[in-house]
């Protein structure tokens, strides 16, 4: 009787156990899906339902850009990894061949070779077969790394894979072909859908990689969600997410239908409604990039330039503005130093452009095609980064500061903020190297540029003492755990704090009285652009003052366009946060590259970081 | 000719391994053989020659009076009911036994009533629309026979179609296949390792051992009178003896087995001083009374009985030598162990066997 109450317990137990386990699995998916109905921004409340993030979805032109050509990706990977991942399984479980064993491992080897491993090697062949890289470059290294594991999933499957089956055929009259598709295809069916399936979800979320081989009109869904990070992650990508976990879930149905032998009819509803939703966004959004037309093509950060503005570009002079993003000027540098990426116009920031500048890799202005130069403030001009402007002009600056929930703090007005004890738990540091050693480098009175061993020694010292305080390191969406009141301080940068500060009153933005550092981002031209006069073209558009207003509104950072600004309307001319006023301006220093400082720099960020 | 079988100095090899040597065999037409051999004898591959899943090394294959030795399967006029049925999975009943006739692209009309009259051949109409996995194992032989015959082939091969069946079922499914067979007239060849279906069902018999045929004759032959050693142990003469020609004179060899002595009717093979191989089948050994006058009779000791139900087998002890006498039911008398007999070998029952491979 005891006995079986104690079963009974165990029983309780371990189904509570395995409930927990499916939370654990499905409770993202399930907060994802929610959000993308939020009525709010912010992750961090729930305001009401909408659908107003479908419907924003659905006129977001980048996002949905990017979700075709993830899906034209995955599409033509998956077939063609599926077909030869197939022929590869059915021949190693065939025939017995001389190696078969070390073949059959290196097919294998991809799933275990680290992905950046794969990505750096695939960007040297293409450079050394001088191939461009963009939409056939990503197609090709889909296919090399998910061909791998179709082959592993069908292989598995195969092994029970009664071979009398085709003998049978072949006895009653079929013949090589025949029996292929009549008996051997069919009964492999069931793996060969695994094996596409898993390659179709490889291709869809592959990042690493993607990024590395990506070039001209390749940007797919997850460099696309990667690159707004910057900017800030908006619910679209929720509301985007849920419905390729629906699509997919419904094929999913539709397969598992079908290989129960369930009528074809039955089959067909989730089938058609999944590929329906896979099909949507080619149907509604347009069609994609037309051929033939003259094209810039323009490679920048997510959220740095409105379509509407690229789109009086096209109209002026009759060219269509073909958009891919990058979410770091790693990427950027990587992609350029390959040499075969097609770019006309790209974005990097200050320091960005000096390690391009020493590698020779942008191509020398001609100043005389930039008449609209006379409109950017001198103070941004002619910068140790690029002397004389002979490689790039400024496009967007901003000052890295602290932001502060003004109820619970009071008014700050110093770095010390970020050291106080009353503060304890509720400070979020920037996780970036040059900003929190900068930060610390202040208060000691030296500056944000320093490369001297002692002084960086003592930034470090104080990193330790600030350790404890710190809620989290956070460079990619501080903002929004500023808004959702899990800190009450937060270093970071203008730009995203202006649009915090646009949401809840309750957050003041200062550079603080020590100084700070501020960032230049600049647009240039990379050497081997093919369209050299237009990118030209394209960077004097962006300096006439009504169009650097433009931008400037509907992207909320800071212009360098001196005329521009004052056809601003007041809410943004005088906001604090994107125009600090000129006493503010004499505290910022730009942050330079620092040379051989740079790894000095990151051991002792790494030891901050890893201390306990 | 149509059904005749002609194998000519046929072998093949996997590897080191001989799996068919130098076969040489001739089927007629309409004629149920049956290749019988332990498993490894090259039996199965024989049969997987036939149907063109494997190519021989040498010699020649006719089917009807073709040479079909260069053809692959799906171009040669037999078809073949597997071990395990080999059922397509993915089709119904209907869907399988029609899968030939599909693939001569026979008209729909066509392919329904030959497939409905091939079920019903094999007890199965009224299964079209049954998923194979849904049906016995009884049923599925049926199915996959009804698959291969429903295409009329010149020879149907069967690899051991009833290994996998029940004893009962398959007792029952040998008598259908053989009266199946009668019926339609057509060439079988059958695999198997049992004796008893071999001898139950086929016309004739070849009996296979480390690839080469070493008998091939009908089962009154081939039960009464085996050539080898090996044929004679296979088809179940449990006194195997090698003994020693003392004599041979008057149509008789006087044989000796350590202290047994007893005659053979001379077949002409016997050599004085030499040895040999012979056996007796152990219903031909002669059991008597202990005090039975008998002058070529032996004195023995029961050693075991082993009761079979229709017949009991004694193994009897005589002059140093275990025999192996059967008694009927019927004719059988109540003995114990360690009671003395006397036990006769007949000259006409003693056969001289070749020491074979």
């Amino acid at each position: 009787m005891a006995a079986a109450e104690a079963g009974a317990d165990v029983k309780r137990g371990l189904g509570l156990f395995a409930l927990g386990v499916y939370l654990f699995l499905y409770a993202p998916i399930v907060v994802l899906a929610a959000l993308s109905f939020n009525e709010s921004r912010s992750s961090a409340t729930w305001e009401g339902f909408t659908f107003a993030w479908y419907l924003k979805l659905l006129q977001n032109a980048q996002v949905m850009q990017a979700l075709r050509t993830s899906l034209i990706v995955a599409f033509v990977s998956t077939v063609v990894s599926t077909l030869l991942g197939t022929a590869a399984a059915l021949a190693f479980h065939r025939h017995r061949f001389r190696r078969a064993g070390w073949l059959e491992a290196l097919f294998a080897l991809p799933i275990v070779v680290p992905e950046i491993v794969i990505a750096s090697s695939l960007v040297l062949l293409y450079a050394a077969l001088s191939l461009r890289l963009g939409l056939v470059t990503v197609v090709l290294a889909h296919v090399a790394f998910s061909v791998s594991y179709v082959v592993v999933v069908v292989r598995a499957r195969l092994a029970g894979f009664d071979r009398t089956l085709e003998e049978a055929a072949m006895d009653l009259g079929a013949g090589p072909w025949r029996t292929l598709f009549a008996v051997t295809l069919p009964l492999c069916a069931p793996a060969i859908l695994a094996g596409a399936l898993l390659a179709f979800a490889l291709s869809i979320d592959d990042y690493v990689i993607t990024s590395f081989v990506a070039g001209v009109g390749s940007t797919t869904l997850p460099l696309q969600i990667y690159s707004m990070v910057r900017s800030g992650v908006s619910p679209e990508i929720n509301a985007v997410s849920t419905l390729l976990l629906l699509a997919t879930s419904l094929l999913l149905l539709a397969a598992h239908l079908l290989e129960r032998g369930r009528p074809a009819r039955l089959c067909a509803a989730p089938a058609g409604l999944g590929l329906a939703l896979l099909a949507g966004p080619f149907l509604l959004g347009g069609p994609a990039a037309a051929g033939g037309e003259r094209t810039l093509n323009l490679y920048i950060w997510s959220n740095y330039i409105a379509p509407e503005t690229l789109a009086k570009f096209e109209a002026r002079h009759g060219v269509k503005v073909n958009v891919d993003l990058y979410d770091s000027n790693e990427a950027l540098l990587a992609k350029l130093q390959a040499g075969n990426a097609n770019y006309d116009v790209v974005c990097p920031s200050n320091y960005a452009v000096a390690i391009l500048a020493r590698q020779d890799l942008l191509l020398p202005l001609d100043l005389s095609a930039l008449p609209n130069l006379a409109h950017v403030d001198p103070a941004f001009l002619d910068r140790p980064h690029d002397p004389g402007n002979r490689l790039s002009i400024p496009y967007f600056w901003g000052t890295t500061g602290i932001a502060y929930r003004k109820s619970r703090t009071g008014p700050i007005d110093s770095w010390n903020a970020l050291w106080d004890p009353r503060f304890a738990g509720r400070i979020l540091m920037l996780d970036d190297a040059r900003e929190t050693l900068g930060a610390a480098l202040l208060l000691d009175g030296r500056g944000v540029n320093e490369e001297h061993p002692a002084a960086l020694g003592r930034a470090r010292q104080r990193l330790l003492a600030q350790k404890p305080l710190v809620r989290t390191y956070n460079s990619a969406d501080f903002d929004q755990v500023l808004l959702a009141g899990d800190v009450w301080l937060a270093q970071g940068w203008s730009g995203q704090f202006a649009k915090a500060m646009d949401q809840d009153p309750d957050i003041e933005y200062v550079v603080p009285k020590e100084g700070s550092s501020f960032f230049l981002d600049s647009l240039a031209i990379p050497r081997g652009a093919p369209h050299p006069q237009l990118a030209h073209a394209f960077l004097d558009f962006v300096m006439e003052p009504e169009i650097a207003a433009e931008i400037c509104a509907t992207m909320r950072y800071s212009t360098p366009n001196r005329s521009a600004r004052a056809l601003l309307p007041a809410a943004i001319r005088d906001h604090p946060a994107i125009f600090p006023p000129a006493d503010v301006m004499k505290r910022v220093e730009l942050l330079e590259d620092v040379g051989e400082a740079t790894v000095l720099y990151d051991r002792l960020w790494t030891e901050v970081k890893s201390a306990r | 000719m149509r059904g005749a079988i002609r194998v000519e100095g046929v072998g093949k090899s996997f590897g080191a391994t001989e799996a068919v040597r130098d076969v040489s065999l001739e089927v007629a037409p309409g004629e149920f053989v049956t290749l019988l051999g332990p498993s490894g004898c090259g039996k199965t591959t024989l049969l997987r020659l036939l149907a063109g899943f494997e190519t021989p090394d040498a010699g020649r294959l006719l089917i009807s009076g073709r040479d079909v030795a260069g053809l692959p399967p799906h171009r040669r006029p037999v078809n073949t009911v597997f071990q395990h049925y080999a059922l397509f999975p993915h089709q119904d009943v209907a869907g399988n036994v029609a899968f030939g006739l599909r693939m001569q692209k026979r008209p729909a009309a066509e392919v329904r009533e030959r497939v409905a009259r091939a079920l019903e051949l094999v007890q199965l109409a009224g299964f079209e629309s049954r998923r194979v996995d849904e049906l016995s194992g009884g049923q599925k032989q049926r199915v996959a026979l009804a698959r291969a015959l429903v295409l009329e082939p010149e020879v149907l091969l069967l690899d051991e179609p009833l290994a996998a069946l029940d004893a009962k079922l398959r007792a029952q499914m040998q008598v259908e296949l053989k009266n199946l067979q009668e019926r339609l007239r057509m060439t079988f060849v059958f695999v198997t390792h049992d004796r008893d279906e071999a001898l139950i069902m086929s016309d004739r018999v070849a009996v296979m051992n480390a690839g080469r045929v070493e008998q091939h004759g009908t089962p009154d032959a081939l039960y009464d009178r085996p050539r080898t050693r090996f044929v004679a142990d296979f088809l179940g003469m449990r006194n195997l003896l090698r003994a020693r020609v003392e004599a041979v004179e008057a149509g008789l060899a006087r044989l000796a087995c350590g202290e047994l002595r007893f005659a053979a009717r001379d077949d002409g093979g016997y050599r004085a001083g030499e040895e040999a191989w012979v056996g007796v089948r152990p219903e031909r050994v002669r059991l008597l009374a202990a005090d039975a006058a008998e002058p070529d009779a032996h004195d023995g000791v029961v050693e075991d009985e082993i009761y079979l139900g229709d017949r009991t087998d004694w193994v009897v002890r005589a002059a140093g030598t275990a025999i192996v006498a059967a008694e009927s039911a019927r004719g059988a008398q109540p003995r114990g162990r360690g009671e003395k007999v006397r036990l006769a070998l007949p000259p006409e029952a003693v056969l001289r066997l070749e020491d074979g491979a």
